[in-house]
């Protein structure tokens, strides 16, 4: 019987082995996605049991915090100036869970990242909710800026810090406001939620860094900088003036801005912003040119952002295809074709020029604090890529200066600070140009780098040129960010 | 026989009950810990007197101790540390959801672990010897059928409680029989099958290739067959029903050593459960429920959903006593406990507990290979299959490895019947195993 | 209260469980390898460093016999080299002058290579190993418990 009896044990033994298999299976496989699953409420509850700290930007500002609720979850996340930062601080809700910097920044928002000393009894023994405080990059008075210049068209404004790839302003229109998808009511942040995603214009979407458009003349900046880089062409080198240039292998020819006869020395086509002088660079630049384009980001892996979608990828003439498609090389060294950026990419091009040819991983978070405002951690600078020699930055410079002194782009000078930049209107079929404006200032010692995208051309419309509508922008931001004296 | 024959007895007595000292020391560590950290994540809203109820269930663990030492010195020393970690889980888990619910379980919970202790001590005062047991088969197995029947019994003593017609009430106080028929009917089926497992191994009509046996000695198997088929449909109870035949089928197996009864049974469960399924719309549910509780997630799957949920929540390392939403499982108490666990202690939880249940169904097994009398060997065989394979329905159930059925998880529930009952299956395990260690050192 | 220390309180809390079951499992494994726990080993820590004195180790790596029941008669361990006999008789080397039901020449312990063995010498009511009766001569291993008459021995070295 003995042995009858040890089979049946076995055979219990086994029974219990596959519920632990199946325990190993739920919570451990199936964890992440069914705690993820929209139905599942129960560790949003517990999050909304308790305290959050605030979102600040750089100057103090709080742009999303935490009050008490009379309700049954504890508290409601408020955010003051609601669809100004919504593309940047996300979103606390019920229904939908976090978003944004509140879903990036979640452990330290709540006072989970912080390592508390065995010795430091009074943090252990105390009732304090030990959250934390996250600080921003991000100037309250250039988003504000950003936002009052854009005065409603469609677009973004994104402005970085030159010195930590740090983000000064990311604004995008059209925005919402997380306020209504925030709140406790689930019937309303569902409505509010639908009626957003359902728009045509997606503003819960952040052109900033989730869309891509062609990037016409801005694009014009990168050609430059991989000739330059090459030897392919010195400023000084001098290209015909022409009405337009015959692309090989087809009947397609490029034209210039107004159809005007257009050349010059290389830094003359800069300014005046000759389509026919760089679209034979791209030819000139061949295969070159596509490998050069990755040095900056372009149909390459984007840099990881501190946000939870990630930046798209940005792109641009593919490598392989001179042979066979020559004239969407042309095309590309202009910015159309081929490319597809998004205004983050931009802003990192104008920050590599203006930071000798190094561009930064661009970053929102500046500091996490602890709830007594000590720093638990500083985000330092990390270097993403070097575009180019600090020699063809220089060069860049000089003639970017002089787009902004003399040439398409004289509408984002400001009294007391050289601006340096690039003027961009680019072609999209279905309405009227995108109008681009992309640079740094100051010019000598620059500090901050932009770009700036206005869809279809703003309130312009077919009128529309970046050195009309983008520039003028850029103005107000750095006028903004100049007007004050800053550390 | 002389003192000094007893001797190694007694030796081996000492050293186990040393070793059930040290161990029972862990367990009042780890139920003292619970407290504590519960204590702390819900600061001031624990009830003072619960640290009070919690001694006084320690004080009877003592009372165990002391009650083991005094009649059954020499039995296996992890089986009552084992029962009192689960006992102790238990009652934090419930006293938490308490907190959550504002309900006042753990209070009654605490009288009835009284109960199961008086309960023990008094079954390990009165049975002096597992043969004493044997003798009353008869009234053992009849007092087991009628116990099971009593819920059909007309209404003021049995009693429809959430669908299931289950409980029986004597004056105010009101239980299921079920559970207390499930130990009375092991002491009939080892006591008969032993008697004549001769009989039913040997087979003595021949169909084709396969010896049967004489088909007089198979009738109490289709009783019993009958009888878990009745509880099934007229008692709506899913899960005593399978538990019930699985016991049967399994202990005709130990006692004969054929796997033709293994196949036989089940067979004959898979059809009788086929036509339930067919004919009656409570099995239906629970079987697509168990398929596919997306199906319903807000109806009829919502409770299994919501466990999955809970275990997910937990994770590896659980949300931390007091930190979890246990309560937004139906019936956390009693049929989902283990889901709270699962939530609040994580994997690491739930394992320990699967692990403690492997324990015990070891120890319980080991007792029955080193039992001497046959009868001993198969009660305490069949009284360790009622606590594995109890388990293994409610936690397959929780888990959804095999459709849910309400019953109790042992010793971690809360539930005065099935306590009381699993409490009397120890103490008759702590018996056996004390005659076991006589036939280990005095051979 | 913060969650680093709930953190830490949680580890700690399920630490102790599985020192639980790992203590419950070493229980149930010497009971299976049929080391009773009644017998525990006496630990006599070696004066100096182990590794420094061979002859030190050599003496400690000697088979040692213990009467364990009844107590009190002799305390002393009778060290085994080559052949040791136990029995009531006076001219046996483990005299058990008192125990009625050991036969005068019960059992024999000898030393095989390095392994002790025990043999029953016809005695009435035979020799057990761990509660087991022996019918041939049996290898003992330390930690083992020796039935003769109503004498426990122990085994150690």
């Amino acid at each position: 019987m003995s042995s009858s009896i040890r089979r049946v044990g076995i055979g219990i033994v086994v029974l219990l082995g596959l519920l632990a298999t199946q325990l190993g299976y739920i919570q451990l496989v199936r964890s992440d996605d069914l705690n993820a699953d929209p139905a599942n409420i129960r560790l949003v509850l517990r999050d909304f049991a308790r305290s959050r700290g605030p979102i600040v930007t750089s100057d103090g500002t709080v742009i999303a915090k935490s009050k008490r609720s009379n309700d049954d979850y504890g508290y409601q996340r408020i955010y003051p100036d609601g669809p100004l930062y919504a593309h940047i601080t996300g979103y606390q809700s019920l229904r939908y869970g976090l978003a944004g910097i509140e879903r990036e920044y979640d452990d330290t928002l709540l006072g989970k990242r912080f390592e508390i000393g065995f010795n430091d009894i009074d943090a252990i023994l105390s009732d304090e909710q030990s959250e934390g405080t996250v600080v921003l990059t991000v100037d309250s008075g250039a988003q504000q800026a950003a936002a009052d210049a854009l005065a409603g068209n469609r677009g973004s404004v994104v402005v970085l810090d030159v010195k930590t790839g740090g983000i000064v302003a990311m604004y995008s229109n059209p925005t919402y406001d997380p306020n209504l998808i925030a709140t406790h009511d689930p019937a309303a942040s569902e409505a509010f939620y639908n009626s957003y995603r359902d728009d045509a214009a997606n503003p819960m979407r952040s052109r900033a860094y989730r869309e891509r458009f062609p990037a016409g003349s801005t694009f014009k900046v990168i050609t430059t900088a991989i000739a330059l880089g090459l030897g392919v062409a010195t400023p000084a080198t001098t290209y015909p003036n022409l009405l337009e240039l015959e692309l090989p292998l087809t009947d397609h020819k490029i034209s210039n801005f107004n159809d005007a006869k257009c050349g010059g020395t290389l830094a003359v086509s800069f300014r005046d912003s000759c389509n026919t002088t760089f679209a034979q660079i791209g030819l000139d630049l061949r295969e070159a040119f596509a490998r050069g384009v990755e040095d900056f980001g372009i149909n390459a892996s984007p840099p990881t952002i501190d946000l939870p979608e990630p930046m798209v990828q940005s792109l641009g003439p593919i490598r392989g295809s001179y042979k066979t498609d020559a004239p969407s090389f042309a095309q590309a060294a202009i910015g159309q074709g081929p490319v597809s950026v998004t205004p983050l990419q931009m802003a990192l091009v104008a920050l590599g020029v203006a930071n000798g040819g190094r561009i930064w991983v661009p970053h929102l978070g500046h500091e996490l604090q602890d709830n007594n405002g000590n720093v638990v951690e500083r985000i330092a600078p990390k270097l993403y890529k070097t575009a180019m020699s600090g020699a063809a930055a220089s060069a860049l410079r000089t003639m970017m200066t002089e787009v902004v002194r003399s040439g398409t782009g004289t509408r984002a000078a400001i009294p007391g600070v050289q601006v340096a930049g690039k003027t961009g209107t680019a072609q999209q079929p279905g309405g009227a140009p995108h109008a681009w404006f992309i640079g740094f200032a100051p010019s000598e010692t620059p500090r901050y780098a932009i770009a700036v995208l206005v869809e279809r051309g703003g309130d312009l419309g077919d009128d529309g040129t970046g050195g009309k509508v983008a520039a003028p922008i850029a103005a107000s931001v750095f006028t903004e960010l100049f007007s004050r004296s800053r550390p | 026989m002389t003192t000094a024959l007893h001797s190694p007895y007694r030796q081996l007595a000492i050293g186990r009950r040393r070793a059930e000292i040290v161990l029972g020391l862990h367990v009042l560590a780890i139920v003292a810990s619970g407290y504590v950290v519960l204590g702390l994540a819900k600061g001031p809203t624990l009830p003072p007197d619960l640290a009070f109820i919690a001694g006084a269930i320690a004080a009877m663990y003592v009372a165990v101790h002391v009650a083991i030492r005094r009649f059954a010195p020499a039995a296996d020393p992890t089986l009552v540390p084992l029962i009192a970690f689960l006992n102790g889980l238990g009652f934090i888990a419930i006293t938490r959801i308490d907190l959550a619910r504002d309900t006042n379980f753990a209070r009654i919970q605490a009288t009835w672990i009284l109960l199961g202790v008086a309960v023990f001590i008094g079954v390990l005062v009165v049975v002096r010897e597992i043969a004493l047991l044997e003798r009353f088969r008869y009234t053992f197995g009849l007092a087991g059928v009628g116990f099971l029947l009593l819920p059909l019994a007309p209404s003021p003593i049995g009693r429809t409680i959430n669908g299931a017609r289950i409980w029986a009430a004597l004056g105010p106080v009101r239980f299921q029989p079920g559970e207390v028929a499930k130990v009375l009917l092991v002491v009939f089926f080892a006591s008969y099958l032993v008697d004549k497992r001769e009989l039913l191994a040997r087979g003595t009509k021949r169909i084709g290739r396969l010896h049967l046996p004489d088909p007089k000695h198979l009738g109490p198997l289709f009783l019993v067959w009958g009888v878990s088929i009745l509880v099934m449909v007229a008692e709506k109870d899913l899960g005593s029903s399978l538990l019930l035949f699985s016991l049967f089928t399994t202990m005709l197996y130990m006692a004969t050593n054929r796997s033709l009864y293994l196949l036989g049974g089940f067979g004959m469960f898979a059809i009788g459960a086929t036509v339930a399924f067919n004919m009656f719309t409570h099995v239906q549910t629970r079987v697509d429920t168990w398929i596919d509780p997306w199906a319903d997630a807000q109806g009829k799957g919502y409770q299994i959903i919501q466990s999955w949920y809970a275990f997910a929540a937990g994770g590896i390392g659980g949300t931390g006593l007091g930190l979890g939403s246990p309560d937004k499982v139906p019936y956390a108490e009693t049929d989902f406990i283990f889901s709270s666990i699962g939530e609040e202690l994580g994997l690491l939880g739930s394992l320990a507990v699967i692990a403690t249940l492997l324990l015990i169904v070891g120890s319980g097994f080991r007792i029955a290979v080193d039992s001497q009398r046959s009868f001993n060997q198969l009660f305490s065989a069949g009284l360790t299959t009622i606590i594995g394979v109890q388990s293994f329905i409610i936690i397959g159930g929780v888990l959804r490895v095999i459709p849910l059925t309400g019953i109790t998880l042992p010793f971690v529930s809360y539930g005065g019947s099935s306590l009381i009952s699993n409490f009397a299956i120890i103490a008759l395990l702590v018996r056996a195993s004390d005659e076991a260690a006589h036939r280990r050192v005095a051979s | 209260m913060n969650d680093q220390t709930l953190d830490i309180l949680k580890a700690c809390l399920i630490a102790l469980i599985y020192l639980f079951i790992g203590r419950v499992v070493w229980v149930v494994s010497k009971e299976l390898r049929g080391t009773p726990l009644a017998a525990p080993i006496p630990q006599t820590s070696p004066s100096g460093p182990q590794a420094s004195s061979t002859t030190e180790q050599k003496r400690h790596r000697r088979w040692r016999i213990t009467v364990r029941e009844p107590r009190g008669l002799s305390d002393e361990p009778f060290l085994v080299s080559g052949e040791l006999t136990i029995g009531r008789g006076g001219g046996c080397a483990i005299s058990l002058a008192d125990d009625t039901f050991a036969s005068a020449l019960h059992a024999r312990l000898f030393l095989r290579e390095d392994t002790l063995w025990i043999e029953d010498l016809g005695s009435t009511n035979g020799t057990t190993v761990n509660g087991v009766a022996i019918s041939s001569s049996t290898q003992l291993r330390k930690g083992d418990m020796i039935g003769v008459g109503g004498t426990a021995l122990g085994v150690d070295r």
